[in-house]
């Protein structure tokens, strides 16, 4: 029985660490500890379990192996979990990994007992050794540069502005409205309503209001820069008929120019309506 | 007759050699150089992009860190005394690196169509836990949860957001992706310097940059296709090993059912693949008993993975093919106006908006594949020269040259897509020419000088046309709004739309929305968005000047509809993709001028429609369908638009 410790204590080191860090309560140190072994694990154990770890593998090939297995387990454990009708949580899924790498210790131990020990599924190349571990450093280390010129790249260079826009909208009751705002004849209209700034600059406007085309009410107000005017529209409505048209207007002063409205049905209560 | 393995020509030798340290040095700092500047210089088109007018800056800027990039790997993976492993580590960086672009497109956020849709999909599984999920504004992905399930396994194992390991995972799957065509071509070619070349060719198919990067379930499925051909590849290389025969079957068998339950047109795709690798076998197989052992097991596998998605199609997304029709349908419609030379109406450089010389270049793109392939058949005079799995490959990838001339046409949205697909064939013609070819220049230093400025040039072009093709210029960079790109109609106002009506109406409700600010509403905004058909025309709502059918009426009050929501825009200017709800909609690819501006303007006059919500370009109508037969004190449009005033008159 030839049995490689090395590949068994890593990948229950690993399975530790990401047993464990899933459950770490600060986000940075929780990514930090699960994020490299839960991309690589499962796909690490099953070549593990099928023998392809024996012997000295190529590493670039064999990692990208463990990663694509790995990010190709996940989808199927999944699914697994939801035939057994549980939810995918943090818990299921890190039973799941457990799981199958106990099940892929075990199977690759008894196989190693029952087999003798083979060339690699993707074996190294023996001159490579040196040559390999320095274009290693060589990657992590243009990595880790290009990272670095990226971040300060996003920090340092001109960022897009955002272009101001106001929201106008009725807010309470009258956004919730199902319909018609029903009234009785003479009774005081309270509609609350908004104006979002997402501007820079603190913005004056009017709120105009025409009931059937006719002046409702007429309010200049004020928009701090980036921040919301909150307030309400009153009015009666006295007209005869039943079913009247509330348009209102938010206008800029300064051209007149309507930047946006909202309107209303007004149904009045009385008879005949 | 027994296949004999390919033997490396003298030249490949060299890679078991090792270098001496002065030119394994030359050989770091030149592509490292290039790499550091090109990321620069990128950052720079980007911010250009982001905050001056469009111009050609960005484009020039954008094309020099490309080039910076990737043109110092291309000439060191040309040259034959180059070790294995440089030639591994410099494919990792062209991975990283090609990744960079879409990264800096939006660092923050998801903005792309696909990506939206997928990163709403994947919050709601991680929400609810489990995959099965309906989804409105793209109801298919319900049925191909790979991509999702995964992510919500890391979101639950890692704590980030979907966003954020989308990105991790992204990122990764293109180094990967570049590692597996390498493994792919040196396992049939068995030299490390065709498969550098043709993993870096596969670098810069159309899709690698954007398409391909961005949070879809493409992206993954396509990484598991290539390792799944790799697997398939290993086993007709270790038929004589039982151990790595079955180890080699196993992990195809689980990469094809992770590719079945991910994407349906990589998974078909993939049939066709392994369908002309098993006919290849068979047909170039030999006499020798391993050859019969190696064409029965690609065979089973063949049929084991056609069954497994035939399966998965029956029976758990049969609407796949309802789904694919639409898509499909006019691309081959189109190819059967260009091979017949019927006029289509349609011009060359259809979807480009890129400067002139991109789109010589996507036109030379096609040229020089097609000469690369005349000279591949030329120089291999007999297909048994290869190796089956590598003919298989070839012939897959010939299917690129029937879906060129859709692309160079028409919108060809389908033919784009299969290239990233198609283009791992086409890697495999590129080790054939690297394998063939290229070691005919290693004699001299000069035709040395003359391969490299040779190679440098052909990928130059054909990065530059394959991302001019697939990437729209609003896809591809940040600016100002267009209306119906997509991306650049992604505003902060709309999201503010979206955050207001999930805030105020709750979510899940059902909305009446266009494509544009569909994706909004229904991904940002949680709300369930009406998927417009022939028979369901909400279309209606928005084109006509008169009012919707009864029939329509009627539906969208019985299915719970309350909301409308128009982008005011859409009655000024035409949407950039083509389209403003489905490929199905009236006038659909002869709409020569935006809707009617009467369509707009009734919804402020019918006694139905109240408008609750509003911004320069955004507003949101609630409905309340017992009023269509009110009659307002003062009507101010038709009667036929209030069928309630009839009576008055």
């Amino acid at each position: 029985m030839i049995v490689n410790r090395r590949p068994v204590i890593v990948l229950l080191t690993a399975a530790a660490l990401l047993t464990g860090g899933a459950f770490v309560p600060v986000p940075i140190v929780r990514a930090l500890m699960v994020l490299v072994p839960a991309l690589i694990l499962p796909g690490a154990a099953l070549l593990f379990g099928l023998g392809s770890l024996r012997g000295r593998w190529d590493p670039a090939p064999t990692i990208a192996l463990a990663v694509i297995t790995s990010l190709a387990f996940y989808p199927l454990g999944a699914l697994l979990i939801y035939l057994v009708r549980l939810r995918l949580t943090t818990a299921s899924v890190v039973v799941e990994v457990d799981a199958f790498i106990a099940l892929m210790l075990t199977i690759g131990l008894i196989g190693s007992k029952r087999e003798q020990p083979d060339v690699a599924l993707l074996a190294a190349q023996v001159t490579e050794d040196t040559d390999g571990r320095r274009w290693g450093g060589w990657v992590i280390a243009i990595a880790a540069s290009c990272a670095g010129i990226l971040i300060l790249g996003l920090m340092l260079l001109p960022k897009a502005t955002p272009v101001p826009y106001t929201e106008f909208y009725f807010t309470g009751a009258a956004a919730k409205l199902k319909g018609t705002e029903a009234v009785v004849p003479g009774a005081q209209l309270v509609l609350p309503i908004a104006v979002q700034s997402r501007s820079g600059a603190k913005t004056h406007y009017r709120i105009r209001a025409k009931l059937d085309g006719n002046a409702f009410a007429l309010d200049p107000i004020s928009v701090p820069k980036f921040g919301t005017w909150r307030g309400s529209l009153k009015g009666t409505v006295n007209q005869p008929g039943c079913l009247h048209h509330l348009v209102i207007d938010l206008i800029n002063p300064s051209g007149g120019s309507t930047v946006s409205s909202l309107d209303l049905w007004i149904q009045v209560k009385r008879v005949g309506c | 007759m027994t296949l004999p393995p390919l033997t490396p020509p003298p030249s490949e030798r060299a890679d078991e050699i090792r270098l001496p340290v002065a030119s394994v040095s030359f050989g770091m700092i030149v592509p490292a150089i290039g790499l550091l500047a090109g990321t620069w210089m990128l950052c720079w088109a980007y911010s250009v992009a982001a905050t001056q007018q469009t111009g050609e800056l960005e484009f020039t800027l954008f094309w020099l860190g490309e080039l910076l990039g990737i043109l110092p790997i291309t000439v060191r993976l040309t040259l034959a005394n180059v070790s294995r492993s440089e030639r591994l580590a410099l494919l990792t960086a062209a991975g990283l690196f090609a990744f960079i672009p879409m990264f800096l497109r939006d660092p923050t956020a998801p903005i792309f169509f696909d990506a939206l849709i997928h990163w709403h999909q994947a919050q709601t599984i991680t929400q609810v836990g489990h995959p099965f999920v309906a989804n409105s504004v793209l109801p298919i992905v319900r049925n191909f949860p790979g991509l999702e399930e995964l992510t919500a396994s890391l979101r639950n194992l890692t704590g980030l957001s979907t966003f954020e390991i989308g990105t991790a995972f992204l990122w990764l799957l293109h180094v990967v992706s570049l590692i597996g065509i390498f493994l792919l071509t040196e396992l049939i070619t068995k030299s490390s310097r065709a498969a550098g070349l043709a993993a870096l060719f596969y670098s810069v198919n159309p899709a690698f940059m954007f398409f391909d990067s961005q949070f879809s379930y493409e992206s993954l499925a396509i990484v598991f296709a290539i390792w799944l051909l790799v697997c398939v590849a290993g086993m007709q290389t270790a038929v004589a090993s039982p151990r790595l025969r079955r180890t080699w079957f196993v992990l195809a068998s689980l990469l094809g059912a992770s590719c079945i339950v991910t994407h349906h047109v990589t998974t078909y795709a993939l049939i066709v693949a392994l369908l002309a690798v098993s006919f290849a076998t068979l047909l170039f197989r030999g006499q020798d008993v391993d050859a019969a052992r190696r064409s029965r097991l690609t065979l089973l596998f063949t049929a084991l993975f056609t069954s497994g998605a035939a399966a998965w199609l029956v029976l758990v997304a049969p609407g796949t093919v309802k789904y694919l029709a639409p898509h499909i349908g006019p691309d081959i419609r189109d190819l059967i106006n260009v091979v017949s030379q019927k006029r289509t109406g349609h011009v060359f450089f259809a979807r480009s908006q890129g400067p002139r010389y991109e789109q010589i270049a996507a036109v030379a793109t096609v040229g020089i594949l097609i000469s690369l392939a005349v000279v591949a058949f030329r120089s291999v005079k007999g297909l048994r020269k290869l190796s089956p799995v590598l003919t298989g490959l070839v012939a897959f990838g010939i299917l690129y040259f029937l879906s060129a001339p859709i692309v160079l046409t028409t919108q060809g949205e389908a033919a784009i897509r299969s290239w990233g697909d198609t283009y791992i064939g086409l890697a495999a013609l590129i080790a054939i020419l690297a394998l063939f070819v290229l070691p005919r220049f290693d004699g001299s230093s000069h035709k040395r000088v003359g391969a490299i400025i040779l190679t440098s040039a052909i990928f130059a072009v054909v990065m530059v046309g394959n991302v001019d093709v697939q990437a729209t210029v609003a896809y591809r960079f940040p600016g100002p709004y267009i209306y119906g790109s997509d991306t650049r109609s992604l505003t902060p106002e709309l999201l503010a739309t979206a955050d207001w009506l999930r805030s105020t109406a709750g979510p899940n409700q059902h909305i009446v929305a266009d494509r544009d600010t569909g994706i909004a509403i229904g991904t940002y905004g949680n709300e369930s968005v009406a998927a417009p058909s022939p028979g369901f025309p909400v279309w209606d709502l928005y084109f006509s000047t008169g009012l919707p059918s009864k029939l329509l009426i009627r539906e969208l009050q019985s299915s719970g509809y309350h909301y409308l929501v128009v982008e005011t825009e859409m009655y000024r200017s035409m949407p950039l993709v083509g389209l403003y709800f489905t490929p199905e909609e009236p006038k659909f690819g002869t709409r020569t001028e935006p809707p009617p501006k009467a369509a707009l303007a009734k919804f402020g006059n019918l006694p139905w429609l109240t408008e609750i919500f509003s911004t320069q370009h955004y507003r949101i109508y609630r409905m309340d369908f017992s009023q269509v037969n009110a009659c307002p004190v003062k009507p101010l449009l038709a009667t036929s638009l209030l069928p309630g005033c009839r009576s008055n008159q």
